[in-house]
Formats: C-alpha cells, sequence, structure tokens
C-alpha cells in the first residue's frame, strides 16, 4: 500500500496553496461581510484551470480526477468556504451531472466553457416543498414539438445569481413519479422565461450566491436532455453520491484550518504565567481535533482514490460527507472555544468559519439522508433491501 | 530570442527553525521551493518570450523547480545530475553553466536571481558571465530585450537609472521585482506526468573536465547569531544606540 | 579572460608563488574600514596591505588607516582584479566586480563575510556566509592560491587613523576599459508595492502612544528613512491613521519583517502574536510594564515623539 500522493497531485496541491494563501485569503474577509462574487480572483481561477478540475482535458478540464478535486475543495476551503462553495456547486454537482450522463454532443457544447470558468453551472434539484424528499418535486417539463416547456420553481440553488447554465431535474411523466417520470435538463439562464429570486440572506457562505429559480414556460430544446429521457433521478442521484467526496474534502480544509488556527494561538496566548498550550485542558481539546482531521483525511483520499480507479464507493461517500460534516462543525467549535472571546470577534476569521461550516450538515443530502444511504449499502452487503 | 534562466532550489524558509541555544537548524516541514529571486528571473524571462530553456543542478529538488518551471511555461528542462556537480562550489557550477550556455548554442541572455537564500551562490551569476566574457548587469528590475540589447532599471548609489547592456549578456534580476505567474494545472499535470518533461545531464554530457570542477573553497559547518535577548532596556545615548543598529539592520 | 591569456597579457607565469599580499578595493571612503581588516590580518602574516583608492584624496587616509601601498584608479575593482592578490577584500556592494574577479584568478569567494580569519599554516581565508537572511551561517575556507572576500562595512570595527603611519602611492598607467553596463539616465520607477504588509521586510508600526498626528508624522518619517512599510495596531486604526490593510495583529495581517519598529504600541497578545516570525524588534513606549518592551530585542521607555524626533536627527 502506498499511501503517498503522486507527484502531480503534491504538485497541484503546492500550486493551490500559493494561490489560496496569496489571492483568497486577503479578499475572504470582505467577500463574507459584502456577499458579492469577487470577478478578479475568479478570472484568475479560471486561467489557473480551477473550474474543471477533474474533468477529462478533451473538454478543456485540468484531468486531475477525484482525487485533483478533492486537494482543490479541501485547499479553498481551508481559505475562503464562499469562494470553495461556488466552485463545489458549479464542478461538484453542477457540471458533474452533464459530465457523468451527457451525450458527447452536448458534453462538446457547454464543457469547454464550464471549465474554462467562462459559464458557471448551477445543479437545480431542490424545490420549496422538496428537499430530502427529492422525489416530491414538482416543476414541469410539457414536450411540445422539438422542446420542452419548463415550467416551476426551484430553491435554495447554489450560485442561483451568477450561472449561466442549470442542470434541472423536471418531471416529463407525473404518472411515473421518480421511477422513470423525471428528467435532467441543461437549461441556459438567458433564455426567456428564466429569472431568480433575490440572493437569500443567510447564517453564513455570504460570499456564494443562493437564490429561487423561476421557470415560466422557459422553452428548452430536447437536445439539451442530460441522459436518457425518464432517468433523471438515477443521474442525480449519481451525481449526488460523487459529490459526497469533494465535500468531504471541503470540510476537512475547514477542520485543518481551525486545528492550524488553534495550534498558532495556545503558542502565544499565556494565562496563569504560561502558554495555554501547557494547559492539559487545552492539549486535550487539541488531540481530538487532529485525530478527527487525521481520521477525516485517510477517509475522504481513500475514498477519492476509489473514485478514481473504478471502485464501488458509495457507501464511503456517504461516510466522508457524513463525519467531514460534523467534526468539521467540532473542530470549529472547539477552536472558537480554544480562542475564547476573541472566537466571537468578527475581526478574526474564526467566527466566520463557524457561520459557514453548519450548512455541511444540510445540504447536498442532510446528514439523516446519509445515514439512509450508508445503512442501506450497508445491509444490501449482507443481503437486507431498505424499503423507503 | 533564447533565454537560459539558472535556477535553484532550496528549503522553504517557512519550514525551517533556527534554535541558537541549541546551535541546531530544525526542518520542521520538508518543502522544496524556488530560490526566491530565480522565480522572479523566470518571470521576467516568461515576458520577454522566445525560446526559454531552464537548467538546474542537484537532485529531486532540482527537478521539482525544473517541472514547475516547464508547467509555468519554460520551454525545455535541463537537470544536471552529477557527483562532482553537486559537489562544485560557485567556481565549477559557473563552469558548468558555461557548458550548458556552449551545448544549447545561440543563447542571447542568461538570467538568474541576485540572491541566493541558503548558499553563498549568488556569485555564480558573474563568475558565469566572466567565463563567457559577456557583460553582467546584478538587481535588475523592468528587464526589456530589443536591438540586440538587453534594457533595466537598476538602482545606483540610491538613484533608479535606466541602463543597458549589449547581447549577449548575464543579468541578475531583482528579487520582488515582478510578480511571478502561477503555474495552471492542465500544465501541471502534464509536465508532472511526462517522464520526458525534464532532461538530465552529466559532467560527461557536456565535457566538463575535473579541473573546472574543482572545489575552491571547504565547507566548515556552520554557526549560530547570539541567541536573542528580548527585553533589553536601552539606557544612555539611546538615540546614538538605536542609529547605530538601524543602520546595520 | 582566463588565467593563460592573463599570464601572456602580463608577460609573467602567474603560478602560486606569485599570488602576495592582501589586496583592498576602496571605491569610496565608505570602504575604508575594510583596509583596518585587512591591517589586522596582514600584522599576524607579515605581508604588505595594498589599497586600490578611487581617487587621490582617499589615499592618505588609506595609508592611516594601514595601507603600505595605494594605487589610484579610475575604477580600484578592476584595477585589483589585474594584478596577483593572495587575499583581495572588496566592499559588499562591489560584489560582482569581486566575483568575476575571483573566477578569472581561479580563486574561492566568500560573500558578505563575516569574522573574517586566516589559518597561518594553510593560509585558508576563513569566513562565514549569512544565509536565510542572517538565520545562521555558514561558514567556509577558501583554499585556492588568491583568496576573495566581500566585506560589509557595517559590521566591521571604525579603523584607527594613525597620521603618522608611513605609506607610499605608487604610479600606474592602467586604463579601465569603459563600462559594459551602459548608463541611459535617471529612471521615472519605483518598485511595486503589491505585496501586502504581511510581506514587508521593513516595517514602522504605530499606535496611540505616539499621541497625535504629529507624532504619526514623525513614524513615517522614519518609515521613508528606513525604507519601511507603515503599519500600526488597533489603536491606531480606531484613530484613522492607518487603513484595515494595514493592522498588524492576528485579527489583521501577520507580519515577518526583517525590522519592526513598534512606536506607542502597547502590545497585547492579539498584536504580539501577529510579530512572532519578525527578526528583529524595537520597541519604544513611555510605559515601562508595556508587554511589547517584553518581546523587543531592544526596548526603550521613553515619550516615542521625543525618542524620534532626536532619533532622526542622528540619522540624518
Amino acid at each position: 500500500m502506498d499511501f503517498t500522493f503522486s507527484p502531480h497531485h503534491i504538485a497541484l496541491r503546492r500550486m493551490l496553496r500559493e494561490f489560496c494563501e496569496e489571492e483568497l485569503r486577503p479578499r475572504a474577509k470582505r467577500l463574507d461581510q459584502t456577499g458579492q462574487p469577487d470577478r478578479e480572483v475568479l478570472r484568475q481561477m479560471g486561467e489557473l484551470g480551477l473550474f474543471g478540475v477533474p474533468f477529462s482535458q478533451k473538454y478543456g478540464g485540468m484531468g486531475a480526477g477525484e482525487t485533483g478535486y478533492c486537494i482543490l475543495m479541501e485547499e479553498l476551503n481551508r481559505v475562503c468556504p464562499s469562494t470553495a462553495t461556488i466552485i463545489g456547486a458549479h464542478i461538484g454537482i453542477g457540471a458533474m451531472s452533464l459530465y457523468l450522463d451527457g451525450s458527447e454532443a452536448l458534453k462538446q457544447k457547454y464543457l469547454p466553457a464550464i471549465c474554462a470558468g467562462r459559464h458557471i453551472a448551477a445543479f437545480g434539484l431542490t424545490e420549496p416543498n422538496a428537499g430530502s424528499d427529492a422525489a416530491g418535486i414538482q416543476l414541469r417539463a410539457v414536450p411540445e414539438g422539438d422542446s420542452y416547456y419548463l415550467d416551476g420553481q426551484k430553491m435554495w440553488i447554489t450560485n442561483g445569481p451568477i450561472a449561466d447554465v442549470v442542470m434541472v431535474l423536471a418531471v416529463t411523466d407525473p404518472a411515473l413519479g421518480a421511477r422513470g417520470g423525471a428528467t435532467v435538463f441543461a437549461v441556459e439562464t438567458k433564455w426567456d422565461g428564466f429569472s431568480v429570486g433575490k440572493p437569500e440572506k443567510k447564517m453564513g457562505l455570504h460570499g456564494s450566491p443562493t437564490s429561487l429559480l423561476n421557470f415560466d414556460g422557459v422553452r428548452v430544446p430536447k437536445e439539451n436532455v442530460v441522459g436518457q429521457l425518464g432517468l433523471g433521478f438515477v443521474t442525480f442521484m449519481k451525481t449526488l453520491d460523487i459529490g459526497r467526496v469533494s465535500l468531504g474534502a471541503a470540510t476537512l480544509g475547514g477542520a485543518q484550518a481551525a486545528l492550524e488556527t488553534a495550534l498558532r494561538w495556545v503558542k502565544v496566548r499565556s494565562q496563569f504565567g504560561r502558554a495555554i498550550a501547557q494547559l492539559q485542558s487545552i492539549q486535550f481539546m487539541l488531540a481530538d481535533m487532529a485525530t478527527d482531521v487525521e481520521a477525516l483525511r485517510s477517509l475522504v483520499y481513500r475514498t477519492a482514490w476509489l473514485v478514481d480507479n473504478g471502485q464501488p464507493f458509495i457507501k464511503e461517500a456517504g461516510m466522508c460527507k457524513l463525519l467531514g460534516s460534523e467534526i468539521a462543525s467540532r473542530c470549529i467549535d472547539r477552536a472558537l472555544q480554544i480562542h475564547g472571546a476573541l472566537g466571537l470577534s468578527r475581526d478574526f476569521h474564526l467566527e466566520r468559519g463557524w457561520r459557514d461550516a453548519r450548512i455541511a450538515e444540510i445540504f447536498e443530502g442532510t446528514n439523516e439522508i446519509q445515514r439512509i444511504v450508508i445503512a442501506s449499502e450497508l445491509l444490501q452487503e449482507v443481503g437486507v433491501r431498505i424499503r423507503p | 530570442m533564447k533565454i537560459l534562466v539558472v535556477l535553484r532550489a532550496l528549503q522553504d524558509p517557512a519550514g525551517i527553525t533556527v534554535n541558537r541555544k541549541a546551535q541546531k537548524v530544525f526542518v520542521n516541514r520538508p518543502q522544496w521551493v524556488f530560490n526566491p529571486s530565480d522565480r522572479n528571473a523566470l518571470e521576467a524571462a516568461l515576458r520577454l518570450g522566445g525560446d526559454i530553456v531552464v537548467a538546474a543542478v542537484g537532485g529531486a529538488a532540482a527537478e521539482q523547480v525544473l517541472r514547475d518551471a516547464r508547467a509555468m511555461g519554460a520551454g525545455r528542462a535541463l537537470l544536471l545530475r552529477d557527483q562532482a556537480l553537486a559537489d562544485a562550489d560557485a567556481f565549477g557550477l559557473a563552469n558548468a553553466l558555461k557548458a550548458v550556455v556552449h551545448h544549447l548554442g545561440g543563447v542571447d541572455l542568461v538570467l538568474c536571481g541576485s540572491q541566493v537564500l541558503d548558499a553563498d551562490l549568488a556569485q555564480v551569476g558573474p563568475r558565469l558571465a566572466q567565463a563567457l566574457d559577456w557583460p553582467f548587469a546584478a538587481n535588475a528590475h523592468a528587464v526589456q530585450a530589443a536591438d540586440g540589447e538587453v534594457a533595466l532599471i537598476t538602482s545606483r548609489r540610491g538613484e533608479w537609472r535606466q541602463a543597458a547592456l549589449t547581447l549577449p549578456a548575464v543579468v541578475a534580476v531583482a528579487p520582488d521585482s515582478n510578480k511571478p505567474r502561477l503555474p495552471a494545472g492542465q500544465q501541471i499535470i502534464n509536465v508532472y506526468t511526462d517522464p520526458g518533461a525534464v532532461e538530465t545531464l552529466t559532467a560527461a554530457d557536456l565535457g566538463l573536465s575535473e579541473a573546472e570542477l574543482q572545489p575552491l573553497t571547504e565547507p566548515r559547518g556552520q554557526s549560530f547569531p547570539a541567541e536573542r535577548e528580548l527585553g533589553r532596556r536601552l539606557d544612555g545615548d539611546i538615540a546614538g544606540q538605536l542609529a547605530d543598529i538601524l543602520r546595520k539592520a | 579572460m582566463d588565467m593563460d591569456a592573463l599570464s601572456h597579457l602580463m608577460g609573467e607565469d602567474l603560478s602560486a608563488a606569485n599570488y602576495a599580499d592582501i589586496w583592498v578595493a576602496v571605491p569610496s571612503a565608505g570602504a575604508l574600514p575594510l583596509v583596518g581588516e585587512a591591517r589586522r590580518l596582514a600584522d599576524s602574516l607579515g605581508c604588505y596591505v595594498h589599497a586600490v583608492v578611487g581617487s587621490a584624496d582617499t589615499a592618505d587616509q588609506a595609508i592611516a588607516v594601514g595601507a603600505d601601498r595605494v594605487h589610484v584608479a579610475a575604477v580600484p575593482g578592476l584595477f585589483l582584479a589585474a594584478q596577483t592578490p593572495e587575499f583581495a577584500f572588496y566592499p559588499v556592494d562591489r560584489w560582482h566586480q569581486a566575483a568575476r574577479a575571483a573566477q578569472q584568478h581561479k580563486a574561492g569567494l566568500i560573500t558578505d563575510a563575516r569574522s573574517l580569519q586566516i589559518d597561518e599554516s594553510t593560509r585558508a581565508l576563513l569566513g562565514s556566509h549569512p544565509v536565510y537572511g542572517g538565520e545562521y551561517f555558514v561558514d567556509v575556507a577558501v583554499t585556492s592560491p588568491a583568496k576573495f572576500a566581500t566585506l560589509d562595512p557595517r559590521f566591521l570595527p571604525e579603523p584607527y587613523a594613525d597620521p603618522g603611519r608611513s605609506g607610499e602611492v605608487v604610479p600606474n598607467e592602467y586604463v579601465a576599459p569603459p563600462p559594459p553596463l551602459q548608463d541611459r539616465g535617471p529612471a521615472d520607477f519605483a518598485p511595486q508595492a503589491w505585496r501586502p504588509l504581511q510581506k514587508a521586510r521593513r516595517i514602522v508600526a504605530v499606535g496611540r502612544g505616539l499621541k497625535d498626528e504629529a507624532g504619526l508624522a514623525l513614524a513615517r518619517q522614519l518609515a521613508e528613512k528606513l525604507g519601511a512599510e507603515l503599519g500600526g495596531d488597533r489603536s491606531a486604526q480606531d484613530l484613522g491613521w492607518i487603513g484595515e490593510d494595514q493592522v498588524v495583529g492576528v485579527t489583521g495581517q501577520e507580519v515577518a519583517p526583517d525590522l519592526y519598529v513598534a512606536l506607542g504600541i502597547r502590545g497585547d497578545t492579539i498584536h504580539n502574536a501577529a510579530i512572532v516570525r519578525a527578526k528583529h524588534v524595537i520597541a519604544v513606549h513611555a510605559n515601562p510594564a508595556a508587554p511589547i518592551l517584553d518581546v523587543a530585542d531592544e526596548a526603550v521607555v521613553g515619550e516615542p515623539q521625543e525618542v524620534l524626533t532626536q532619533l532622526l536627527t542622528r540619522l540624518a
């Protein structure tokens, strides 16, 4: 067993670390305060190829695989979760559905601009009445001639306000429901009938614009069906499965940042006549944090390896997301406690990290759903099928 | 235009701790990086454009910076890997680089950094110029080339001056004189998965004799500054003492 | 030009036996401490000290501080390169002349050499060269027949000038070749300040102990004099003296300069934690119990404005 990263992944991480420290870190506070995406830093990211990391170079991607993508998400989230979330929705679930199941023609049409960062992608699944119960979606796609007309709404869509193309799951046959009745469409946001709501005001990830999407008779040509008609759920479930791995990597970055911040503070902060690093209560917190981070790191990169090597990974991916989101929240919370009042200061980056971390236990499949996914895979291995 | 950029790799300064009391250097986080002003030299070369060749002497660390340089846009990378070269000092390294210039043929300009952080090797630049009988300039900013000349801006007795050297020439670029680009991801992946991205040369390949590589200096270990005495209160002629300290800082 | 060509030009065989004495390049009076250093080393070896000065005015001073022979040449460094020095010292700002000469003479060179010594039995030149910005030194012995070093006059003792010392000015016909670096006039240039405070090599940091705008102005003067960036603590930001990007602290910028001068900054953990990587800290504060004083290499208890005023006079 060789646990070392390949030289190209090590080199990629080195470049990403430098980019994040030099370009992202000075901007992270402002992004959180203003909620405006920073076009300049997004442009630089486009030039470096960061908008298509896991995708094949054939489509203009970086060709770095799932491992490379996890490295990207870890490094970005370590410094600026808002920016990481823009990328995560763009690559990890938005463009990913197209990449997994789109026809060659459709991929050639959209992926190059997506990989260059010229077009931002989004993933349109959630609706006001359909969150964990994704099968309850109501957005309707009615066929007419060589098009479909989409009517309805999507809600809580990351990148909604800035997306150029959204992969949307719509009901094509109400009678069949989830099994055979829903289809994924690649919808360009410039088309008539498409509009976005005001950006949501959230607890965290202020620099990651999220909104309602309105579809009022949006005409989508039938060539823009992603994957097979009626099998949209399969496409989207596959997308979410793989999206979990990089989300786990993102949470790893957040936990790692918390640990690093805490380690720096305990050296310089003195109370009771010595550095607080000398207090056992602090040492125990640090040990717990470090153990969590190490366990998560092993899980995430082993799962990325499974993906890159064509092995089954659904159960492990669910574990990455479940464990990662909970570990990150825990580590960041411990780090905040270690800093005392300073942890609550809005001048310092910890409270932002604390606010930014909470969502991970909820989006891309709540942790409750993850537990169902994991249990389902686990029980399947012993011959039991879970009845939903 | 054909440009040779000399690169050096060193242990990342951020990963080192010097313990003056124990008289030891601890490497907490082993990581190789470009000698910083060499990266500025490479950036200057990339902005000039043309045929850019990078060369470095050493082993794995040198190979890493050469690959990064290829990923940044250099067209060709030469790794000089040889025990005789590893043992050489500035004199031998200058001769080795002279041999590289002749091996390449048609080199118009050699760029390198004006400072080397971890060894007494900034002198290699002017030594190389001497060996080639080419003109040399140090601490150059805003390097440009046209009409058989390299134009640059440099500081002379506290004043910024425009200057020029006739090509071919050796120019040492000032630290922080530009913002080096980051290599794009695709380039990193491709260069690091291509074994042929870096060519290896030995002293024999370059036709170097023992006499040209013989060390003229011997390393005699490391020494350390006195331990920092924090909290030392100054008294007496404070202004005078401070002025003295600041002049030496 | 290599040894054989030089040998031919000089009409003599330049073997090791011909390298003799300590030669010093003195392009300006600022390099005179090198002559003093050469004198110190020459006395133990029993050899002559030659000083090559840029103008006849410096000749007497060079003799007074220890030169036995003085040569006047328009470009001392080049004249020296045409000689056969056993030891050759150049000031640090002529490092490239020294390096070219060393390559020409197949000589080893220690640049920015500290703690110079000569081994009397082997005649090797021993010295230390600072690395990683002076974090530590690599010790080197130069063993070639000719041995070169560049020295920083700031780190050498003020040489003892004895007006009664005798020495001779040796005439020469040397004509320096035209300089290869063609000067094309003044440049309207300022190095880009694209790197934020956290990358600055020198920082002058202000705090409310400076009292008022007059104090701030003095601090700015010092910053300009030292070629330093201006920073400050949070109190300075609250006073409107500095912007958000100039605040030094864990909630602002962490800095790692070679030199950090804290003026009127009390120094709480939030500030002090951000300067742990500063190599050299000087602090001035009126309150003897200010925490900043305990983390400074040199701590001054005094009114920052007063100390600054006097300091600026001495630095002028």
